[in-house]
């Protein structure tokens, strides 16, 4: 596989067509009816396949990645500021976990999706009225319905049912002032787009080398898989909750339908994809951190090993980055490692090597010096806290205000002197193979409440084997009082960290309101009765807590003495006190933040815009 | 407007005229400003006569703070000790300290102006362990710091001729002059600091440093009057300021306190502090929607300015009913407790062209300088006035705070000299 990326030369046209399109002037009717000679233009365009494939090209950079298109932010979706996460700074996700969302004038994320779905449109347009053999642009087509699918699942997510448009209005069109469709009229079409795309589209075998980069039939069968458990468990646990008043309703119970079709797909492309988990941890230079060196693949000096992405077959669908052509264009390395820092939650919802979470396992170590709780634990906790780096000796860190822990997830290797900002150059994992096999173990599980030992084996318990952890089986569920859904899901919040899953999980599973509003919490820093680094029993009277010189008291409180920095968090240990870093006061997440609201223009621009609930 | 205008060049003029007054002041009307943001009638503060002597030393720290230190650190007072660990660790408060003085101190360098590099990296750097160092000498005695310090002043006195870059040349004479003649200040009553050579570094701080701070004040640079942030004339004012009491010129000191409260650049208190919430109990800064760097570094030197002229008998903390705690809390509630704060639209009018501002700036959300400590000590343990929650905050997240060279090798950590832990808790 070549790194090359998507004839970029080419996507000049689509802006070219999209400037005429709206550059129409103050003159008479019939010179607007010319056709312009002095370049390409609509009306002159798509006579070839060749033509068609030049346009759907510019709909790759559509989807949200690093570099930002059209005032997107990938840290708009990155998990930072939910029940995972130690960052309370400053960023819009932080806002959004915390309930505090105001209803804006404008929002980038409605008005972008809508502009590219027109550009999709017009192309559809133009293959029906394509007087060639329709088979040659057949692919071409079905990349269109894959991305328009792409496109109206992403504002399904933020806003729930939105007007369907498949056609492409002028500024007097009906369509304009159509109300919006239910969620349920909008996941129908999502998945007749994909029927549609998954029909059309070549598999990845079929793919030339110097074509890699192009949408799948694989990969469009696991972003359908990705929108029906989507959908089965918003239905399941969120029901109809969120739906906005007048909504119609789902036409039938489809929960199972779409379960059962998860399962399928996922499996078809587990089985017949050629995908493969990128695992080199048996490389000496790797070093166990294959789930750490994945994320910043670029190149041959993306990590110790030399290996370059011709080496990743994990990711299904990417978008494509290159130092020359296409560098990220962000401050990835810096940012992630600032803003993507793991919160106590996280920390404790690694598992031991020997498969157990850090309250069961006998190989866990405790909180006593801050080397003990990388010990006998999920290689992915190593990978993404540390990077490259080795855990931390006891005495290293000293508690002044910051959180303790770090994160190197999705960092470029050896920042910043192999990619400095804005050059990290990594492929953005759009769809990778470790996702399908969680949605396989989450569907199965969701459709018949069981799971079997085999189906485990060939899905989630690859993740596990890859980050040194113990198989999950339905006897360790049963011997450990575990519940098996529940290890699912935390296999699925370790594996996509920071990938930008977290609030739609929480989302659908209807417990968003319930884990957002948690006091976020840091390092345990113990006391009198669990001696730590941070605090000990005072020499002065043994049953009173005395902070030692590794931990500044004052930097977390709000009040000086007061204790105000600190709160209880329950541990295998008992109620351990622990760094408070955002408290349950601040977070006010309900409901109705299960959706954003749409942006007041859309509504003045059409009074049928029903908002969303309680905004 | 037109009278706005007519104001301003008028208050150009008192400003540069005004110095000769003395007593004047009271109890006025604001004319000068939209009077939106005021809370009541403000109250100037009077300037002494020329030829009344300035108090001694009388710069950030006199006598009263050293002898407070002192006590507490022979008691093992806990927030002191833990702010003096602060500045022992520091490597520019060290004795074997080695000052690298240069002939043409250049900030804006590479530049039309100045085609040479800047380096003016070595003033603050020199600047901050003269400072560091005459902090250790007073607090602990040992003249090895006194002697140190003494010499970083006599090798730049006698070294440095001139200033010299583009328009940021003026952010060098502000910063680095008000530093150094603090420095200097502090050290004045060293018994090993000849008098020729005192005098000689009076005479270099005034005629390197003060003719720049006044051009400044008088012409900014020929711009219009609105084109310098705050930062830049503050730098300017606490520079003349600082160089009025180390010269023990009266006058040059009333040319600062009065530019402070009637001059007609974003360097006076009521435009530098551009909006006062006032049921909110916050102030919004000149800068505050520009980014936080300067925002923050406009409060620092507020609280710089308002620390010196108190310990010279007057009280800018105090006015226009505390507009400067005001002013700090806004800062931390945005900066250290990461809430959010009303924001009056600002205007920038940057000569032909106004910028209006609509929305406090993010960018750099969360620099930390040195700089609440002293704040909140002053009105809360010093004057026992009120609470002053955001403040504490800041205060707390920055314990112990440090100094010139805690904060990065960049100049913004250096902007202020720190040590408020050690320096000004009560």
């Amino acid at each position: 596989m070549s790194v090359k990326i998507l004839e970029m030369k080419n996507f000049i046209i689509p802006v070219a067509i999209g400037t005429l399109i709206i550059g129409a002037g103050s003159c008479t009717k019939n010179f607007l009816d010319l056709k312009p000679l002095d370049r390409l233009s609509e009306a002159t365009y798509f006579n070839t396949p060749d033509q068609f494939k030049y346009a759907t090209n510019d709909f790759y950079e559509k989807m949200i990645s690093w570099e930002p298109v059209d005032g997107s932010s990938i840290y708009d979706f990155m998990d930072f500021g939910s029940d995972i996460s130690a960052f309370v700074g400053d960023a819009a996700q932080v806002k959004y976990g915390r309930g505090a969302v105001n209803v804006p004038l404008d929002d980038k994320y409605w008005v972008n999706p809508y502009a590219y779905i027109r550009s999709i449109n017009i192309i559809l347009k133009k293959a029906d009225a394509y007087s060639g053999k329709k088979e040659d642009i057949k692919q071409y087509v079905a990349a269109a319905k894959f991305f328009r699918a792409w496109h109206y699942f992403f504002l399904l997510k933020r806003f729930g049912g939105v007007p369907i448009v498949t056609t492409v209005p002028d500024i007097e069109g009906e369509e304009l002032k159509a109300p919006r469709n239910s969620r349920y009229e909008v996941i129908d079409f999502i998945l007749a787009d994909l029927k549609e795309a998954i029909a059309g589209l070549p598999t990845e075998q079929a793919i030339p080398t110097s074509e890699k980069g192009h949408v799948s039939k694989w990969a469009a069968e696991a972003f359908k898989a990705r929108v029906l458990l989507y959908e089965a468990t918003w239905r399941k646990y969120t029901g109809t909750s969120t739906d906005f008043k007048g909504s119609g309703g789902a036409a039938a119970d489809q929960v199972n339908q779409f379960l059962t079709e998860a399962i399928s797909l996922a499996k078809d492309v587990m089985q017949n994809g050629g995908y493969k988990l990128w695992n080199y941890n048996s490389n000496t230079a790797i070093a166990n951190r294959s789930n750490f060196y994945l994320f910043c693949i670029d190149g041959s000096g993306g990590n110790p090993a030399g290996l370059d992405k011709t080496t990743n077959s994990e990711f299904i669908l990417k978008s494509m980055y290159d130092i020359n052509l296409r560098p990220g264009g962000i401050n990835l390395s810096h940012t992630v490692q600032n803003q993507g820092l793991p919160n106590r939650k996280m920390m404790d919802m690694y598992l031991c090597t020997d498969g157990l979470p850090v309250n069961k396992s006998g190989l866990f170590k405790g909180y006593k010096n801050v080397s003990k709780e990388y010990q006998n634990r999920d290689y992915r906790l190593l990978s993404y806290v540390l990077g490259n780096k080795k855990a931390p000796d006891s005495g290293t860190i000293t508690l002044d205000g910051k959180v303790g822990y770090t994160n190197f997830k999705l960092s470029a290797y050896n920042y910043p002197t192999y990619r400095t900002s804005n050059q990290e150059s990594q492929d953005y994992p759009q769809i990778r193979l470790a996702e399908v096999y969680l949605i396989y173990a989450e569907a199965l599980m969701e459709k018949n409440g069981f799971i079997s030992d085999a189906d485990l084996n060939s899905s989630i318990n690859q993740l596990r084997a890859r980050a040194g952890v113990a198989p999950l089986t339905n006897a360790l569920v049963t011997n450990n009082g575990l519940n098996m859904l529940d290890e699912i899901r935390r296999e699925r919040t370790v594996e996509l960290y920071g990938e930008c899953f977290r609030y739609d999980d929480l989302k659908r599973w209807g417990i968003a309101e319930h884990e957002l509003n948690q006091s976020v919490c840091g390092m345990v820093v113990g006391g009198a009765s669990y001696e730590t680094e941070f605090k000990v029993a005072s020499k002065v009277d043994p049953t009173v807590d005395s902070a030692t010189g590794k931990y500044i008291v004052r930097n977390y409180e709000k009040t000086a003495g007061s204790g105000d920095g600190e709160t209880v968090v329950s541990t295998v240990y008992g109620g351990l006190k622990a760094i408070l870093i955002d408290d349950a006061a601040n977070r006010n997440f309900r409901r109705q933040h299960y959706l954003y609201p749409l942006p007041l223009r859309q509504i003045q621009l059409n009074p049928n815009l029903v908002q969303n609930n309680d905004y | 407007m037109k009278r706005l205008a007519l104001f301003s060049i008028l208050a150009t003029v008192l400003s540069v005229s005004m110095i000769d007054c003395s007593k004047k002041g009271g109890e006025e009307y604001d004319e000068l400003y939209d009077t939106t943001n005021m809370v009541g009638a403000v109250k100037y503060i009077d300037t002494l006569p020329p030829g009344t002597p300035l108090i001694h030393p009388g710069g950030l720290n006199v006598t009263e703070d050293f002898d407070r230190i002192k006590a507490a650190l022979v008691a093992n007072n806990k927030d002191i000790t833990a702010g003096y660990n602060k500045l022992k660790a520091n490597s520019h408060a060290d004795s074997t300290y080695t000052p690298s003085p240069v002939v043409k101190l250049i900030r804006g360098g590479s530049s039309r102006e100045e085609p040479e590099p800047d380096n003016y990296s070595k003033a603050f750097n020199d600047a901050a362990a003269a400072y560091q160092l005459a902090l250790r000498w007073k607090i602990e005695g040992r003249t090895g710091y006194a002697n140190k310090a003494v010499q970083i002043l006599n090798a730049w006195a006698s070294t440095c001729t001139q200033l010299s870059g583009d328009p940021n040349v003026f952010l060098a004479a502000g910063f680095y002059g008000y530093q150094f003649a603090l420095a200097g200040e502090l050290m004045r009553d060293y018994s090993g600091w000849a008098p020729a050579d005192f005098q000689a570094y009076q005479q270099w701080m005034l005629k390197v440093f003060y003719t720049m701070n006044h051009s400044f004040l008088v012409n900014h640079n020929g711009a219009c009057i609105d084109h310098y942030w705050a930062n830049w004339d503050l730098g300017n004012i606490a520079s003349v300021m600082a160089i009025g009491i180390l010269t023990d010129n009266r006058t040059m000191y009333n040319e600062a306190v009065n530019y402070f409260q009637r001059g007609a650049g974003n360097g006076n208190i009521r435009k530098a502090i551009y909006y006062v919430h006032k049921d909110a109990g916050l102030a919004q800064i000149q800068e505050s929607g520009r980014d936080q760097g300067h925002a923050t570094l406009v409060t620092a030197l507020l609280a710089t300015i308002c620390e010196i002229a108190y310990h010279q008998g007057d009280d800018f903390y105090g006015f226009n009913d505390n507009m400067v705690l005001k002013a700090s809390e806004y800062t931390a509630k945005y900066n250290v407790a990461y809430e959010d704060v009303p924001f009056q639209q600002y205007p920038y009018r940057d000569c032909d062209t106004t910028i209006m501002q609509t929305e406090i700036s993010d960018y750099q959300r969360g620099t930390v300088r040195p700089m609440y400590t002293m704040i909140y000590n002053h009105y809360v343990k010093r004057r026992g006035l009120k609470a002053a929650p955001y403040t504490e905050r800041g205060v707390n997240a920055s314990y112990p705070e440090g100094g010139g060279g805690d904060y990065g090798p960049n100049s913004g950590g250096f902007d202020q000299l720190g040590f408020g832990t050690l320096l000004y808790s009560r």
